[in-house]
């Protein structure tokens, strides 16, 4: 996130690709960049100036999110709440802006 | 508990030396707002102008942000491979290509960018770890806890 925030303040757009987990990933790269087997590749950190005008993707409001002392349970999602948002809602929100997301 | 802080002349750039702490007086907004004017405007992109040239300072510079980052047990188990070579981007674009049509093909609905403008980065950077640093960490118990699971699992979250 430091190097994000470091080239996002140049003014570069970033994408962070995460190799993590993936076994092929590591048979894919090490060779190519001659990495040791002990290590691993964790993320492909990619920036520069965008190829299309980037947006602001929508973020949930500090009052949907932050309870004090105890935790709100009315922000809390059944597993039927919680599946029915990730097939109807995410790959909404993961693409478009709030304003696009019904 | 206070802790004890100096204000500096000049509030907004932070120390170059790495031995020195350089912190703001509590309550003073002169890094939080810059800093925020980052957080809220950093933008994601998935293709690029490829035609670009990162210069090489911008490299150092963002990587010096990389260092700084917060880690387990300060382990610093990074590496980064600063990657400039067009056929290297382009192969490494190519795996993760290959790697989201074999998933398409099993189904699973998540749904993945469009991985080939990662060749088209002009700044490129592979992060690797060297997991050996494992054992910087304290001694855990080998049970199934939260902690046990995410430091023997999981491992590092990439900075």
């Amino acid at each position: 996130m430091s190097a994000h925030l470091g080239a996002a303040s140049l003014g570069y757009a970033v994408w962070w690709v995460t190799a993590i987990g993936q076994e092929n990933a590591q048979k894919a790269m090490k060779p190519l960049l001659g990495i040791s087997d002990e290590l691993s590749v964790l993320d492909i950190f990619a920036f520069g100036p965008p190829a299309r005008p980037p947006y602001k993707l929508w973020k949930k409001s500090l009052d949907e999110i932050v309870d004090h002392d105890r935790f709100d349970q009315t922000h809390f999602m059944s597993d039927a709440e919680l599946e029915e948002w990730i097939r109807s809602k995410r790959h909404k929100v993961m693409f478009k802006d709030a304003d696009q997301v019904d | 508990m206070t802790t004890q802080t100096t204000l500096h002349v000049n509030d907004v750039e932070p120390s170059r030396d790495d031995d020195v702490l350089d912190l703001p007086k509590i309550g003073s907004r002169a890094r939080y707002d810059p800093l925020m004017a980052v957080i809220r405007n950093r933008v994601t992109a998935r293709a690029f102008d490829p035609d670009f040239t990162v210069p090489e300072e911008h490299y150092d510079l963002i990587l010096d942000a990389a260092r700084h980052a917060p880690l387990g047990a300060n382990s610093q188990p990074w590496h980064f491979v600063v990657v400039r070579d067009p056929d290297t981007k382009r192969a490494i674009a190519d795996y993760f290509v290959d790697e989201q049509r074999a998933r398409a093909k099993m189904k699973m609905k998540f749904p993945t960018p469009a991985y080939r403008g990662l060749a088209t980065a002009p700044g490129f950077i592979v992060v690797a770890s060297d997991f050996r640093w494992v054992q910087a960490f304290p001694v855990l118990k080998n049970d199934d806890s939260d902690l046990n699971r995410i430091c023997t699992g999981r491992t590092w979250s990439a900075s």
